[in-house]
């Protein structure tokens, strides 16, 4: 077991490595950062100066060759626009971020798993189609277009909710709920999809010739078996949430990770980037890791290979 | 294929066919010209809750007729999520079965390659792209079906390392069948309940990326009209005219579920082991 | 069977009776006794107001650390602040007088070292880069005794003013003490009505008033809140929900709303950025708009009128067919807007020898001005009409930057400018070596080079209108409106009167 743990972090090592090149060259296609720090009517001069202090004048590969050096040692350079270290803004804004990622996890896992259940079970009865209409139209709706409906009836027109910012619990409402809405979507699909192919298989027909109650033969061996693909799906998905963390933060102003990227993105804060994709990408990797070793252990038919 | 015949599947089909229609030919559905402007009769309520005669689901905030524009963008709407998916689909699955049946080396760079890929924000990819190339159908396709195939990957490489060492395909390779063919038939069925049910959720993700690159300024050039496009823009006059973002919204999601529910009569379907029993 | 159904379904109503219980019980937090609370569209990156141009930082930075001078809306006089005047002793010397007994808030004493040291720190372009612009006239500050400075520069400067209010006095020891503008900008020390108590990063600003302030502390405002909220929409309903006193930059399609809500106003001030769309006609950007009569019926075909009624309800300016506002030096009166006639642009475009028009690239950004794709996609359907089709490229706004700066904005680009208040300032931006102009005509360099180290006012407005003349004559951009900045206020806060490029100042405002 520790065996397998570890070469599998082993294996992380080159594609994290290969992360840290890719965006670096796609950060530096991305344009100069020099156009977007200094004011438009700015002199020829100052626009050097500034290219030569954050060493932007130099040969591509050479800033490349002085990066990953100091990429190696875990320094991703300061940030063009806060002169302080990538890694520190990062940890500054994770916080809000993993609150808000646990908020999202909670809700998208405790409407979506029982919801996909339940719509597995009484397959093509009124309800199951209701479900997957719901389902369909979580999906359908972009995140941000949520995000502000949400914004409109909460908080303008009930007046119940702030609109955004950080705080208590209150102020994490709203954002988790538009982020979780298309996660619960997909999870009660994933789950009624593997549902499915569990309740046919022989063991479950054995469960029941063995006269077990059918509340035990659903909750036990059904949807036991059925929680590990989904599992995986979750792990997965975090790719595809950084996005909707992205607009969420945006649209509620909540002071996270995804609202530092995307503004680093759109300044073309080279280091900045660079700190965050590269930890997004560790993240990433790990959870995948961690839901492997979960199915394991929920399900002893997978081997350690 | 009684599947089809249900009342669901029915109304699916026609909803899938009427955005086919509207992708392959707007003009015979579209009562105005999409980019016909006028400013003087922006924002105006669909005709049947008292809007302006003509415009049956009303008027965008340049006047333009919003039903005309639903239809004409189903156009760009369905070809960027459907040629994006076909794209990462072949890519993914001829890479998950090269990858699953050679295993060793090439399975383990696949491996590499797949995490890098899934790890890797696709926003930033797409800002990168964009910014270097500018924003067109064209891109938004091939960078979103770039993107896309890991997840069709895993699905196909697990599904053929689960049947690759099973002794009937050893047997196969035994008397000398070819495996491929073997593993094929095997896993047929399985892979494709997976990838039909993963295939139709990457469609609606697809929409769902165009639209939120509108929202972010990435999304494709006007006057070309997408269902994402006119949501991001219309959800700017939300309070005033909900008609310009809700309409289109109706349509993004009319058509996600249509497609869903294909896939799932689709899946039981191909499936043989559903047929003839409801699956309790 | 039915066990299982019920045990299903009281789960789910039990979930649901959760989330309930979160929501109703929680009210929106309301504005406070004694709080200023302000929504803007992002958080500073740092309060040293030198830092750069950005004025929501610099409206920031500025109620911790004043300057010299500062330039009122609607005038162009220098109203004194840390200086109690100053005086020109020749054409490029100034003497700059300082007010007496004040003191930073960490004890260092606000003197002539301390404005020389802010001088030195302000030319030094590694420094402060993005004032390159304005600190290239001056030469050196020189000490004089505790309270008189003298300022040294390399030219004749008509816009003196300007320079003067954007220097920003920090305190020498404290700056040497935190490392620069880096240190400085997180914990700024000043002079200012208030201090720095607490800043979380995009999240939450908070200051004090500085109990020992010298001047006249603002009333009834014992703290500032700044919150950033990015959404233009968020921000207007974050104010509409009772959250903030001010939110800056409420989109238009929110003004009503804010204005019918009791205790609750719009301020529409007209902006000093000027939209246009350039017309290249440099050497080695060949298209149709290098005639004349091409740029002409362009101009005669876009129909501003209906956009600014129409697209932003009446919330922007006519033009007036130049690029100079009427309360600047230089506004021509004898010159309109091309009026809206496509007849007249499809005449002039035959006789130029497009009967058919031509197509042509139309550039514009998405997401960097108030509703600039819906402007871009009005003007191409008007432009569409006469024959002139545009193909559109919609750029994301630091790609747009770029290309605009790197002169690749052409042949037609949707642009936004809005430079310092001055008509050199403006004017300079469209001489035909300037970094990002499109605009070739050696007849306007020369105008614009006589205006720019000319002192005279009377002769500055005689030069600038006849180069407002030859713009608008020869078409060179299609002229298309000012901006206009929408301000939603609460009742409660009095004297918020904010500049044409977004500054304001805390001077004079109070609240009930």
């Amino acid at each position: 077991m520790v065996d397998y743990v570890l070469r599998r972090l082993l294996y992380t090592i080159p594609s994290l490595l290969g992360i840290v090149v890719v965006c670096f060259f796609l950060t530096r296609l991305s344009g100069d950062p020099t156009d977007l720090f200094l004011p438009i009517d700015a002199s020829e001069e100052a626009r050097d100066a500034f290219r030569v202090q954050y060493g932007l004048d130099k040969p591509l590969m050479e800033q490349f060759v002085a990066f990953f050096y100091k990429a190696l040692q875990g320094d991703f350079g300061n940030s063009l626009r806060f002169g302080e270290p990538a890694i520190s803004l990062l940890a500054e804004r994770l916080g809000a971020t993993i609150q808000l990622a646990l908020a999202t996890l909670f809700i998208a896992v405790g409407v979506g798993i029982p919801a996909g259940i339940v719509s597995a079970y009484y397959r093509n009865s009124l309800l199951d189609v209701a479900v997957r209409s719901l389902a369909a139209f979580g999906q359908a709706v972009p995140t941000f277009y949520w995000g502000v409906l949400c914004i409109l009836i909460f908080s303008v027109w009930l007046k119940w909710l702030p609109t955004g910012g950080s705080g208590g619990l209150v102020h994490l409402i709203l954002p988790a709920t538009t982020l979780a809405s298309t996660l619960v979507a997909l999870l009660a699909r994933v789950m009624r999809s593997t549902m499915l192919d569990v309740m046919r298989q022989d063991f479950v027909r054995t469960a029941r010739a063995k006269g077990l109650g059918e509340f035990t033969v659903v909750m036990r061996h059904v949807a036991r078996n059925a929680f590990i693909p989904v599992l995986t799906v979750i792990a997965l998905q975090f790719g595809v949430l950084m996005g909707g963390v992205i607009v969420t933060e945006t649209v509620f102003s909540w002071p996270g990770v995804g609202r530092l990227v995307i503004q680093a993105i759109y300044a073309r804060d080279y280091p900045v980037v660079q700190a965050v994709v590269f930890f997004f990408a560790l993240i990433f990797v790990l959870s995948n890791l961690l839901a492997d070793i979960l199915s394991a252990v929920l399900d002893p038919r997978v081997r350690y290979k | 294929m009684r599947h089809l015949r249900s009342p669901v599947a029915v109304t699916s089909l026609i909803v899938v066919g009427l955005a086919l229609l509207a992708t392959l030919a707007p003009g015979l559905l579209a009562p105005h010209d999409p980019a016909e402007q006028s400013l003087l009769a922006r924002l105006a309520p669909p005709s049947f809750l008292g809007g302006p005669e003509g415009h049956f689901l009303g008027t965008d905030q340049l006047g333009r007729d919003i039903l005309s524009r639903i239809i004409y963008g189903a156009r760009a709407t369905l070809l960027i999520s459907i040629a994006a998916v076909v794209i990462s689909c072949s890519i993914g699955t001829t890479v998950g079965l090269v990858a699953g049946y050679n295993g060793g080396r090439t399975d383990a760079l696949v491996l590499r390659l797949i995490d890098m890929q899934l790890a890797f924000p696709v926003i930033l990819l797409v800002i990168a792209v964009v910014a270097v190339v500018g924003s067109s159908v064209l891109t938004l396709i091939v960078v979103l079906g770039v993107s896309g195939w890991p997840q069709f990957a895993r699905i196909v490489r697990a599904a053929v390392i689960s049947v690759r060492e099973m002794e009937y395909v050893e047997a196969a390779r035994a008397i000398g069948a070819p495996a491929m063919r073997v593993i094929f038939r095997h896993i047929g069925p399985n892979v494709l309940s997976a990838t039909i049910v993963f295939a139709t959720y990457e469609l609606s993700r697809m929409i769902l990326i165009e639209a939120t690159l509108s929202f972010l300024g990435l999304g494709i050039q006007p006057p070309t009209p997408t269902w994402g496009g006119m949501i991001s823009e219309g959800q700017k006059y939300i309070s005033l005219a909900w008609a310009a973002s809700v309409f289109p919204g109706i349509a993004i999601a009319s058509t996600i579920l249509a497609i869903n529910m294909i896939g799932d009569v689709l899946r039981d379907a191909l499936d043989p082991r559903l047929s003839g029993e409801d699956g309790r | 069977m039915t066990i299982i159904r019920r045990t299903f379904l009281s789960g789910l109503m039990s979930v649901s009776l959760l989330a309930s219980q979160f929501v109703g019980v929680v009210p929106a937090s309301a504005t406070e006794e004694g709080v200023l609370s302000i929504a803007q569209g992002f958080d500073p990156v740092s309060l040293w107001p030198n830092y750069s141009t950005t004025q929501e930082q610099i409206n920031v930075g500025s109620l911790i650390v004043e300057p010299l001078f500062w330039v009122p809306p609607d005038s162009d006089e220098a109203q004194p602040i840390l200086a109690e005047g100053y005086e020109l002793v020749d054409d490029k010397t100034v003497r700059i007088s300082l007010r007496k007994n004040i003191q930073f808030t960490n004890g260092e004493p606000f003197n002539a070292d301390a404005v020389v040291h802010s001088f030195d720190i302000f030319t030094d372009i590694k420094t402060t880069p993005a004032y390159g612009r304005y600190s290239v006239v001056i030469d050196r500050a020189e000490k004089v005794d505790d309270h008189t400075v003298m300022l040294y520069l390399n030219q004749r400067y008509p816009a003196l003013n300007l320079v003067l209010s954007q220097v920003f006095i920090v305190p020498p020891a404290y700056w040497q003490e935190v490392g620069g503008p880096d240190g400085f900008g997180s914990k700024p020390i000043g002079t200012g009505p208030f201090k720095l108590a607490d800043w979380v990063r995009d999240s939450e600003l908070v200051m004090e008033a500085n109990p020992d302030y010298w001047g006249q502390a603002p009333e009834g405002i014992e703290r500032v809140v700044l919150r950033p909220i990015p959404d233009d929409m968020v921000r207007a309903s974050a104010l509409m929900a009772g959250e903030f006193d001010i939110a800056t930059n409420v989109p238009i399609a929110a003004s009503a709303q804010i204005g019918g809500q009791s205790g609750l106003e719009v301020l529409s001030i007209p902006s000093y950025r000027i939209f246009t769309v350039s017309l290249s006609n440099l050497p080695g950007q060949e298209s149709p708009l290098h005639d004349v009569r091409v740029r002409q019926a362009i101009n005669y075909a876009v129909d501003k009128e209906g956009i600014i009624k129409g697209l932003f309800q009446g919330q922007a300016r006519s033009l007036n067919g130049q690029l100079l506002r009427k309360e600047q030096v230089g506004f021509n009166p004898d010159i309109s807007d091309y009026p809206y006639d496509p007849e007249k642009a499809k005449a002039l475009l035959a006789e130029a020898g497009y009967p058919d028009g031509f197509d042509i690239t139309f550039k514009f950004p998405t997401g960097r001005y108030a509703q600039d794709r819906e402007v871009a996609e009005a003007v191409a359907g008007m432009l569409g009409a006469v024959g002139v089709r545009t193909q559109m490229v919609s750029l994301e706004p630091g790609e747009f930057l770029r290309q605009l700066s790197g002169r690749e904005l052409q042949p037609m680009g949707y642009v936004g400018l809005a430079p310092a208040d001055d008509p050199d300032l403006q004017l300079s931006q469209y001489r035909s070596d300037w970094r990002y102009s499109y605009v070739n005509n050696p007849e306007l360099d020369t105008l614009i080079d006589a205006g720019g180290s000319e002192l005279d006012r009377a002769k500055r407005q005689e030069i600038y209108s006849k180069a407002m003349r030859i713009m608008h004559d020869q078409a060179h951009v299609l002229f298309l409106y000012q901006g206009v900045d929408l301000y939603g206020v609460s009742e409660r806060v009095d004297g918020f009167a904010p500049r044409g490029d977004q500054r304001w100042v805390i001077y004079g405002m109070s609240l009930n």
